[in-house]
């Protein structure tokens, strides 16, 4: 599905949209910083493919001929059937700009391949990861480390105030995000507790 | 649903290992920085000495390297022993050959029975 995030595409803390789509397949986990983009492809929410960061310059650049054609090599290799994106936008007005292009870029490649679109908003992410007991994005970053080991030579040291972002913590964005849309539940150790087909995931606080 | 067969895994398992395409190939013994790009978006196919290497350098079966590659060889084959077998069924059971013509149909029977 193509289009801007409209409220009926983004998924809420509820799950009653959860029989939409399949939950089992490969999909492609986005993640967009200013001048880079963070991505996971999953196989299933139990193996990832790939992950890792592309580089799309500055916004003067032509940006969005370079992101889409960093986007069109990963939708050719591997043909996923959903690209899942947190909605962003940037510090400043002209940072902004190039996001939104880049994501205006990613929805036309998608839309191109036949390729589903869907936007995971951030307190989706957040109710999701909530119920394992983290919230941070380090704290988000680490529990993927622990689940997914071969991302876990990623993971980067706990932030200081005074620091910048670390250049891999898109790849824990777009991978919290991917699981976000799997909304596999786990128990502590990592295990999936429950069957992707086994029917909607009921929120362990909630209920719902 | 697309979720089609890769063509192989090698980008996932270098990808695993942390070592970058330059160095993979020093160890497969290429100086061509290309060779393994080209192997993993399978724009071409390794010769056979290179896919075993592949396979011990990841410690993975080589079949389970290269499904995409594996699925295709194992429809054409079941293609092609579905035609020799129906050749085969349509051979006389008498005469010289008999035997023979016997002894290949069991064993695709069993072939059969084994997947």
């Amino acid at each position: 599905m193509v289009g801007p995030p409209k409220r009926a595409l983004v998924r809420g803390g509820t799950n009653s949209s959860n029989e939409r789509f399949p939950k089992k397949g490969r999909i492609l986990a986005l993640e967009i910083r200013p001048r880079r983009l963070g991505f996971v492809v999953f196989e299933e929410p139990t193996q990832l493919l790939d992950w890792g960061i592309r580089t799309y310059g500055r916004p003067e650049n032509e940006v969005s001929a370079v992101v889409a054609k960093k986007i069109d090599i990963l939708l050719n290799l591997y043909t996923p059937f959903m690209i899942v994106l947190q909605p962003r936008r940037g510090p400043t007005l002209k940072t902004g700009e190039s996001i939104a292009i880049v994501m205006r870029t990613i929805q036309v490649e998608a839309e191109q391949h036949s390729i589903k679109f869907e936007f995971v908003t951030k307190p989706t992410v957040r109710r999701f990861f909530i119920q394992y007991g983290v919230a941070t994005k380090h704290q988000i970053a680490s529990l993927l480390a622990e689940w997914f080991e071969d991302l876990s030579w990623k993971l980067p040291p706990k932030r200081k105030p005074w620091q910048s972002e670390d250049h891999n913590m898109p790849i824990f964005d777009a991978a919290a995000t991917g699981m976000t849309f799997f909304d596999v539940p786990r128990n502590v150790e990592g295990q999936v507790l429950q069957s992707i087909r086994n029917g909607p995931f009921r929120w362990p606080l909630t209920g719902v | 649903m697309n979720n089609y067969v890769l063509g192989n895994y090698l980008r996932t398992h270098r990808k695993r290992s942390g070592l970058s395409q330059r160095e993979l190939g020093l160890v497969l013994g290429y100086r061509d920085d290309g060779v393994v790009s080209r192997h993993e978006r399978s724009r071409t196919t390794p010769p056979l000495v290179t896919a075993i290497a592949y396979g011990v350098v990841f410690r993975v079966p080589v079949a389970d390297l290269f499904p995409g590659i594996r699925a295709e060889v194992t429809r054409m084959i079941e293609v092609n022993i579905t035609a020799f077998e129906e050749n085969l069924q349509q051979r006389s059971g008498k005469g010289r050959g008999a035997n023979e013509t016997a002894q290949k149909l069991i064993w695709l029977a069993r072939r059969r029975e084994l997947s």
